[in-house]
């Protein structure tokens, strides 16, 4: 076989067009007004002056949501705030949305929400403070909360604070629970995983305690784009629609939206540069880390270099996942993983399956010849149908990894924290469903 | 000290398995790898009794794994299959004429019988003669076409019911990848599908689509098989090179995230509505062909033009060409 091996070798990859680049000569003007002078060239040919861009940008953003027709007025929407540059143009977007005097206008209500995980991130309580002072301050023409990580692990009922100084950092230690359940994680693949869900987590809580009917996420395109590609790798795939669609409805009652997922990185930047917006460094679990230090770090690095080398990269991933859509065969809509609650695709009762073929490889790599020889491998059941037992068979595929890349000389502290942390959460969900019944 | 192996057989083990981790002595290794092989092949009913199946063989570590292991099972489990080699020769100096080489030992070695085809039999052009016409940036699209054709034509010559091919795991993540990156929505949707079949083309399958490539490796290594392992001459295009190198990053982080990706891809959907390429019949060879002149006809008829890019020339010159082909194909193929 040819030693680019796979079906793929030998179609258009090679053929793909190269981006012309455009330089901007300085006299050149904005087509778009023909008065002032052009200073951003976007998809490599698109000339705009400042004006003409934040009009733009504006304008894609309201496009956005109201082609969704998700908004109504009486709506609330929670905006995860991050200190990012693209949750600081989410903001400044939304403002500009609801100064409009237009029938353009922004009318439903929103508030701010940031999750303080400095803890995880190893920082001092000092450095949290800064960094906690600045995000309050970009957050201040907003009703808006702050809130801690750890919180994610107590009861439902997280306490919101209005004020960053109200948060009680001495409380959440470095002997907390938090700490005991990410040190018991072997991998910064399976930490920054578990961080991640427990934030959107934390945020869903938030969100209903706020009666917001909606999240809002920062997520560009090209935030979106890597993760498409971190989450292949993950074994997320199957949930790739949900993940990084314009809209998210895995939670009841609560739709997550990312309505920034048409503007690039670049746009987002210079969206920021032209208003004088600056983003808060907020140092994270994998700031630090080698670029090869996690697979969504190595996925980053990846579309990040190809993106500089390929030009339509972000583009055309980003256009390729959102032709996908959930899989109704494979998943199973009526259970969902306690972790991300996405719908579980581990059904073992599939022909051919990856996760079969690693079951059965785990079983022959375990038995002794004698068990070998009565193993019988017939087409329509066998071995590898068992179930998987404990936390790990409520959760799905890629949330298994959690459970699996936690310490063996720990064993259970980790998966006994986030069992009682995943009961908790689902029996207040069930609390939820029948308060109104309950006398 | 010496690790012990997994299946507690007593042996000290002589290698770590990268897709769960255990580590086994050279028996038990066989005799999971085998086993698992055996189980692709059951569950997903690849092969009826008494089918005849040819082998993709090119040399490779690869084919020459599946040729061994499929001889093995024929025989252990009785599928009673009729099994044939199949090569292609893309006609590339000093790397193709030497792994031909190999394939002739694998005939004689397992004891099956081997037929060739040639590009140049078949399209009048050999690989060499290609990329001194063309240079070497879209090579790789040229041979993977007129392999996958070659393939279809040898397959059809050899009256098989199946082709197998020696893809595995790795090959397939890539190509999931790939496609991704690429946008081939089409593509994307069947490259994990353990067997592909066109309306009129023989089925093909690929029965170590869950094994390692490290393993395939070992496997041969242990069992002193002997390969051909040199890469092909022209080195594949940047954008794959990219994606390999990728993969191998995630392999050496997460060793797992190869079965982890292919599990990614079993789960993709099409969403309703989306336009996928049509399948059609090639005017001209008759081959299945997602436009009306099949990729392998086109791209022959632009080498024959003396030009690789067809679109400037006029209406009129592409028909007297597109006949010219015909004829030499049809030549070609009466010869056989
Ligand atoms: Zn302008
Ligand atoms: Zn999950
Ligand atoms: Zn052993």
């Amino acid at each position: 076989m040819c030693s680019n091996g796979s079906g793929g070798c030998g179609t258009t990859e090679d053929l793909m067009p190269e981006e012309v680049k455009l330089d901007l000569k300085e006299d050149k003007l904005c087509p778009r007004c023909n008065t002032n002078a052009g200073e951003v060239v976007l998809r490599s040919k698109d000339i705009y002056c400042k004006t003409c861009l934040l009009h733009y940008l504006n304008h894609k953003f309201r496009a956005a949501l109201g082609k969704s027709k998700l908004m109504r007025p009486q709506d609330k929407a929670l905006i995860a705030f991050s200190g990012s540059h693209s949750s600081m143009a989410l903001l400044h977007l939304i403002h500009e949305g609801m100064q409009l005097s237009s029938h353009k206008r922004i009318l439903f209500s929103v508030c701010a929400v940031y999750i303080d995980d400095g803890s995880v991130a190893k920082l001092s309580i000092s450095e949290r403070r800064k960094v906690n002072s600045g995000v309050q301050a970009a957050m201040s023409n907003f009703e808006h909360y702050f809130i801690c990580i750890e919180q994610s692990l107590g009861p439902n009922n997280a306490t919101l604070y209005s004020n960053a100084e109200e948060l009680p950092l001495d409380k959440y230690s470095e002997d907390g629970e938090l700490n005991k359940l990410f040190e018991t994680v072997t991998t910064l693949s399976s930490r920054q995983y578990l961080l991640q869900t427990l934030r959107q987590n934390l945020l869903n809580q938030a969100a209903k305690k706020l009666n917001c009917t909606k999240i809002f996420t920062a997520e560009t395109q090209t935030d979106l784009a890597t993760k498409i590609i971190a989450n292949i790798a993950l074994g997320k795939g199957a949930h790739i629609p949900m993940d990084v669609g314009f809209s998210d409805d895995r939670t009841d009652d609560l739709i997550t939206l990312r309505p920034l997922r048409d503007f690039s990185s670049k746009e987002v930047i210079y969206y920021n540069l032209f208003n004088d917006l600056a983003a808060i460094h907020v140092p994270s679990l994998a700031t630090l880390a080698d670029p090869l230090g996690s697979l969504q770090k190595a996925a980053e690095s990846f579309v990040s270099d190809l993106q500089t080398n390929f030009p339509s990269t972000v583009s055309t991933v980003f256009r390729t996942a959102d032709k996908l859509s959930l899989d109704l065969s494979t998943l199973d809509p009526a259970k969902s993983c306690a972790l991300c609650k996405a719908p579980l695709d581990t059904r073992s009762d599939l022909a051919s399956s990856s996760m079969g073929a690693t079951k059965f490889s785990r079983l022959v790599s375990n038995a002794t010849r004698e068990e070998l020889n009565a193993v019988q491998v017939t087409s329509s059941d066998d071995v590898t149908s068992q179930e998987t037992v404990g936390l790990q068979s409520g959760l799905c595929y890629a949330c298994q990894y959690v459970i699996k890349d936690m310490k063996s000389s720990q064993e259970g502290v980790g998966e006994e924290i986030l069992r009682k942390t995943l009961e908790e959460e689902s029996l207040s969900v069930m609390e939820n469903q029948i308060k109104d019944f309950i006398l | 000290m010496p690790v012990a192996c997994s299946a507690k057989c007593g042996a000290p083990a002589v290698l770590k398995r990268p897709k769960t981790g255990d580590t086994l002595c050279k028996e038990c290794f066989f005799n999971a790898f085998e086993l698992e092989i055996h189980h692709t092949i059951v569950k997903n009913k690849l092969f009826e009794k008494h089918r005849r199946v040819a082998i993709a063989a090119s040399g490779g570590k690869d084919s020459t794994v599946l040729a061994h292991v499929l001889k093995v099972l024929n025989e252990r489990y009785t599928y009673g299959l009729d099994l044939v080699l199949l090569s292609i020769d893309e006609g590339i100096t000093g790397y193709r004429d030497d792994s031909l080489e190999t394939v002739k030992q694998n005939k004689e070695d397992y004891e099956m019988d081997l037929k060739i085809l040639s590009y140049n039999e078949l399209y009048g052009w050999t690989m060499d003669a290609i990329v001194n016409q063309i240079g070497r940036k879209n090579n790789c699209t040229f041979c993977g076409v007129f392999r996958r054709q070659a393939l279809d034509r040898g397959a059809a010559l050899l009256r098989v019911d199946c082709v197998v091919t020696g893809h595995n795991a790795d090959d397939i993540a890539e190509t999931v990848l790939m496609n991704v990156l690429r946008g081939d929505i089409a593509r994307l949707q069947r490259c994990t599908d353990i067997i592909t079949t066109g309306s009129d083309s023989i089925p093909r399958c690929k029965p170590l689509k869950y094994a390692y490539e490290k393993e395939i490796v070992m496997y041969a290594y242990y069992k002193k098989l002997v390969y051909f392992s040199t890469e092909c001459i022209f080195a594949p295009n940047a954008y794959r090179g990219h994606a390999r190198t990728f993969l191998k990053h995630l392999e050496k982080i997460r060793p797992a995230s190869i079965m982890d990706i292919i599990h990614s891809g079993e789960q993709f959907s099409i969403k309703e509505g989306v336009k996928l390429p049509n399948r059609e019949i090639c005017k001209l060879c008759g081959y299945l062909s997602s436009q009306p002149v099949c990729k392998a006809c086109s791209l022959l008829e632009g080498l024959n033009k003396g030009l690789p890019k067809l679109s400037l020339s006029k209406q009129s010159v592409q028909n007297r060409i597109r006949l010219e082909n015909q004829i030499k194909i049809q030549q070609a193929v009466a010869q056989l």
